[in-house]
């Protein structure tokens, strides 16, 4: 084919030109690490590169997300842990108080020991956490959880159920808090006297927590009937058939009574005030108190009790105390029983940290496989160019020398 | 024989072999001229041994393979063009700094801050911070685009200028041709020149062209329209888009009436950058416009079902996307349509249905309109005024109603409502553009500015009897905050309820009551994870309850600490919302739409480049010039001039030998 002398010199900046230009885009990609400068490079790769980017942020963010909710459940379970020891010592106190060796004077020093627990307790119930938020409170973050009301002379929940949800996966959110209410509120409660029961007994009291209990729960409520005229007395059950009480067992028919006479049976002990002639359902229901309440009732119980003037002291302590180590049972079950759903919680932390630990890792790999210049081939290739333009260069330099007018002489 | 033929003879030689020498000479200096043809001299016999004389300078040039530069110059030209503003488009929507992505990605990333920790104005500040530098970003998009769209007006003016200014030129030099032709030679000089221009015209615009007998040339653009005729040439002109505004057209002025061409331009400068705008650029900017308004819209709806660190319910958290303005904005009538519009509008009701596209709607007669889906060309619906449909609620796609008495047009589709309020009948040819969503990204903004008043909470609280002896659990959400529920008193429910548990016939039965009356709200039985749907919001209850279980739903009154609401907000980002895919899937697949247009844009100029240069080859390897094959025809002519001077003094010898002799 024929050439003309401007198209050898064209060509030649030409192929200068497309070389030098493919040996910059290659610097460019060394100098970033990255293969894909903009996405019509690989406009595929480029959509994969955004996807996998919002997957490692997002990864990232639940892994932040899994930091904060353990720091905040360690919280709930260091002071929960807190409240589980001190509930102990109250159990310690309590059934030293109920020792037959306690003056009125010692029990006294006991409740001003229990007085100060009262408040600790409160203390760490009112617990906040690093945003100010009372951790108990449920969604009332703002709202002391417990303050102490004295028109009902107790502590009171201001808080709601409301539990919060933070997400630690693609599909898994975790329960970051718990609410006074579930922890404190909806402990067991124990069975107890309705208030309304019977003003035809001077006392009323519980001896026996746990007979009374089985028999409510298998024949109560028991009915007492008096037979004001002849002066007696009979107790039965929800079936009508006598009540048993005494060793040997005695039915309780026909009992003769004087004003002022204690009525056994079954873990209850009442004391006959002038009842009207008929009968008196011996009605129950079940008391829950939170550990505030049930301390500082134990407290209001040890310094009023008055075990040397009154005979029935005793047994009034007995059952205060008693009322008061059962509700405790519940307390500490409940409180047990938190803990171990928040260190589930922890494992499920730890667990599904790892898993994303491991999905950061595929994805960062798949990331880089995308976007990621591979060097080795970058820079043979880089070479290759360098030679290509190194060659162009080399041979235009001989070439433009050549012309027939350098021979003509 | 006379001795002087021979001198006649050397003579012609000699001024022929100069004329070959001067050809040489015209050709080396025009060894680097652009779109010079080298020439020939050609030289014929005389009969009668009478000598030789020079019957033409031949330019050498191949009429084929110069058509062929033309067009393959108008391919070239064109697909630079796009992909110059296609890589800009390219480099915007992927890079760290500037894309979509990224800042979407903060902006969740900060709102599941927000999520950790409700109460915490650092947070909300921060997630309020990251929304307004997504708008900003989206804003920067936008206006990056807008700016194309300018920067294509002024092209298309310049350009036009330079049309305008090269074919009067390309007629003047047809003329010369015709005129020289009649009295024998045209230079070639003249074709060089034409053929340049016209050369550099079809890096303009796309053209076809037909010789005349002489080698006068006329050219034709779009489709057969006459630029150059002859010696006669036409201007091209730019007019104001009609009914877009914004997208300047390309007219051919010929006599009175200038005759739109736009969109039949397929090459060169103009075709590129007419090409870009109405399919690359349009597509982007929709894209991006719809992008924002589903962003927008599910955003808002989530947020207006929270409510505040005040116990408020939530605001707008971006602005609305149907203000009037808004919704005006979005249709166009045509200038020249027969009809007067009194108020036009496009209501956005359903992001999740919306397309990126542009719709043209078009009376095909007085009464018949149909229409037109711009981004696949589709005719969508179509509909007869003489059959106004129903007046009840025009809300099911495809549906439309003419309203006789006030000459109103209402149209639902694709996720809009059209309400067209003309003054008088309309007229067949009169067409509307229906931009839904062309002006989401400009219309894009955060309207909330007080941290305190982000929704992060749900307005309606749960809680269950302390006595509960069951394994229910509830959960209420929220669905309808414009319901009596809700409006009846600020800060409150109205009323609040209880939920109790009875045994019923197969079961249990659930009563709601209005919270502490006997006032029964609903009832019904129980079935386990049913939704109990009441006045605004949902109920389900989990689980078995027992009979005598309670539970109760009231407001959330202090629930600062509550997440819920910022939890759903924060699941929107995974959600599909617009076409069964997420905000960022969307946005990814722009990226990946214009990526691919880019890197098919910069093939075709590698290959049309090369097209073009193999061209341009054959041509120079007919027409350009070689310097060694001027050399040795220098020496040829040189050593043949000296030759015919010998001649002329080989005559004068014998002519002096005659005289010599006498």
């Amino acid at each position: 084919m024929r050439i003309s002398t401007a198209q050898v010199f064209n060509k030649n900046a030409e192929s200068m030109n497309s070389a030098s230009s493919k040996l910059f885009k290659l610097q460019e990609q060394l100098a970033t690490g990255k293969k894909i400068l903009q996405p019509s490079d690989d406009p595929l790769a480029s959509a994969q590169i955004l996807k996998l980017t919002k997957e490692v942020e997002k990864t990232d963010q639940y892994q932040s997300n899994i930091d904060i909710s353990r720091r905040r459940l360690s919280l709930q379970e260091t002071t929960l842990n807190q409240i589980n020891t001190s509930t102990l010592r109250v159990k310690e106190l309590a059934i030293q108080a109920n020792s037959g060796a306690m003056s009125d004077n010692d029990r006294v020093l006991i409740a001003n020991e229990l007085q100060v627990i009262e408040q600790e307790l409160l203390g760490l119930m009112n617990t906040k956490d690093v945003q100010g938020e009372y951790l108990f409170s449920g969604f009332k973050g703002f709202d002391v959880a417990y303050s102490y009301n004295g028109v009902t002379d107790s502590y009171e929940y201001n808080g709601d159920e409301g539990q919060r949800y933070i997400q630690v996966g693609p599909d898994n959110k975790v329960t970051a808090t718990d609410s006074g209410f579930d922890i404190f509120e909806k402990v067991p409660g124990v069975l107890s006297l309705a208030a309304t029961a019977g003003t035809e007994f001077s006392e009323r009291i519980i001896t026996n927590h746990e007979s009374f209990q089985k028999f409510t729960n298998t024949l109560g409520p028991a009915a007492i009937a008096f037979d004001t005229g002849a002066s007696t007395y009979s107790v039965t059950d929800k079936n009508g058939d006598p009540v048993y009480s005494g060793n040997p067992a005695v039915a309780l028919t026909g009992i003769a009574y004087q004003q002022g006479d204690a009525i056994d049976f079954e873990g209850v002990r009442l004391k006959i005030d002038n009842p009207a002639n008929g009968s008196v359902v011996l009605d129950t229901e079940i008391q829950r108190e939170n550990v505030l309440n049930m301390v500082h009732q134990l407290t209001a119980s040890l310094r009023s009790i008055d075990t040397v003037g009154n005979p029935e002291g005793n047994n009034k302590l007995n059952e205060a105390v008693g009322r008061a180590l059962l509700l405790m049972d519940g307390i500490q079950n409940k409180n047990i029983e938190t803990r171990a759903t928040i260190g589930g919680r922890m494992n499920m932390l730890d667990h599904q940290q790892d898993v994303n630990e491991s999905f950061l890792l595929l994805t960062k790999e798949a990331l880089s496989s995308f976007a990621d210049l591979d060097y080795n081939e970058a820079i043979s290739e880089f070479t290759l160019q360098k030679t290509a333009l190194d060659a162009a260069y080399g041979s235009f330099a001989q070439i433009q020398n050549l012309s027939l007018f350098n021979y003509i002489k | 024989m006379s001795s002087f033929n021979l001198l006649s003879i050397g003579s012609q030689a000699l001024q022929a072999n100069q004329a070959a020498l001067n050809t040489v000479g015209q050709n080396i200096s025009n060894v680097n001229t652009d779109g010079y043809s080298r020439q020939r001299v050609d030289f014929v016999s005389r009969p009668d041994l009478s000598g030789v004389f020079v019957n033409n300078i031949e330019r050498i040039a191949d009429e084929y393979m110069t058509r062929q530069v033309w067009s393959d110059t108008s391919n070239h030209s064109f697909y630079q063009k796009l992909e110059s503003f296609a890589n800009e488009l390219d480099n915007l929507l992927a890079s760290e700094v500037n894309g979509l992505s990224s800042s979407m990605n903060d902006y969740f990333g900060a709102l599941q801050s927000a999520v950790d920790d409700p109460t915490s104005l650092p947070s909300r500040q921060l997630f309020l911070a990251q929304a307004e530098a997504m708008e900003s970003r989206v804003r920067g998009m936008y206006s990056t685009l807008t700016r194309q769209s300018d920067s294509i007006n002024t092209q298309l003016d310049s350009t036009v200028a330079q049309i305008n200014s090269i074919v009067p030129y390309i007629a003047d030099l047809n003329e010369q041709i015709t005129r020289n032709a009649v009295t024998g030679h045209v230079p070639g000089e003249i074709y060089d020149q034409r053929d340049r221009l016209v050369e550099q015209l079809a890096g303009y615009i796309d053209i076809t062209t037909s010789s005349g007998p002489n080698g006068e040339v006329s050219v034709f653009i779009a489709e057969g329209q006459p630029l150059v005729v002859g010696n006669n040439a036409n201007r091209l002109v730019i007019q104001q888009g009609d009914p877009d505004t914004k997208k300047n057209d390309v007219a051919l002025d010929i006599g009175s009436k200038p005759n739109v061409i736009t969109d039949r331009i397929k090459g060169g400068t103009l075709g590129g950058l007419i090409g870009y705008r109405d399919s690359n650029l349009t597509n982007a900017v929709n894209e991006l416009g719809r992008i924002t308004i589903a962003l927008t819209e599910t955003m808002n709806q989530q947020h207006q079902l929270g409510m505040d660190l005040d116990g408020n319910l939530g605001g707008l958290l971006f602005k609305d996307i149907n203000t009037l303005s808004v919704m005006n904005a979005r249709v166009i009538a045509s200038g020249s349509n027969g009809s007067v519009i009194d108020s036009q509008r496009v209501e956005i009701t359903d992001v999740s249905a919306l397309e990126a596209s542009e719709y043209q709607l078009i009376f095909n007669s007085d009464s018949d309109f149909s229409i037109i889906r711009d981004q696949d060309n589709q005719v969508t619906h179509q509909g007869s005024l003489s059959d106004p449909g129903s007046a009840a609620a025009v809300d099911q796609d495809g549906e439309y109603y003419w309203d006789k008495t006030t000459d109103t047009l209402t149209i639902q589709m694709d996720g809009f409502k059209l309400e067209i309020d003309s003054q008088i009948a309309f007229v067949s040819g009169d067409s509307f553009l229906v931009q839904p969503v062309r002006n989401g990204a400009a219309d894009f903004g955060v309207q909330l500015t007080d941290a305190r008043a982000l929704a992060l909470a749900s307005p309606l609280s749960t809680s269950s009897s302390i006595n509960n002896t069951g394994t229910a659990s509830i959960e209420v959400t929220v669905t309808d905050v414009a319901a009596t529920t809700f409006t009846t008193a600020a800060k409150a429910m109205t009323p609040p309820i209880d939920i109790a548990f009875t045994a019923g016939g197969s079961g249990l039965d659930y009563t709601v009551y209005e919270q502490g009356t006997a006032n029964v709200i609903s009832t019904g039985a129980y079935v386990p994870g049913a939704t109990i749907a009441l006045n605004g919001y949902e109920v389900v209850i989990n689980n078995t309850p027992a009979v005598g279980d309670r539970f109760s739903v009231s407001y959330n009154t202090g629930g600062v600490s509550d997440n819920r609401n910022a939890l759903a907000m924060s699941d929107l980002q995974f959600a599909k919302v617009i076409d069964g895919a997420s905000y960022q899937d969307i946005y990814g697949k722009l990226v990946e739409t214009v990526g691919t247009e880019t890197a098919v844009a910069k093939s075709n100029v590698q290959a049309s480049q090369a097209v073009l240069n193999v061209s341009i080859d054959q041509r120079a390897s007919v027409s350009g010039v070689n310097l060694d094959e001027e050399a040795a025809k220098l020496v040829q002519f040189q050593q043949a001039y000296t030759a015919s001077a010998k001649l002329i003094s080989v005559s004068q010898t014998i002519f002096d030998s005659l005289l010599a002799s006498i």
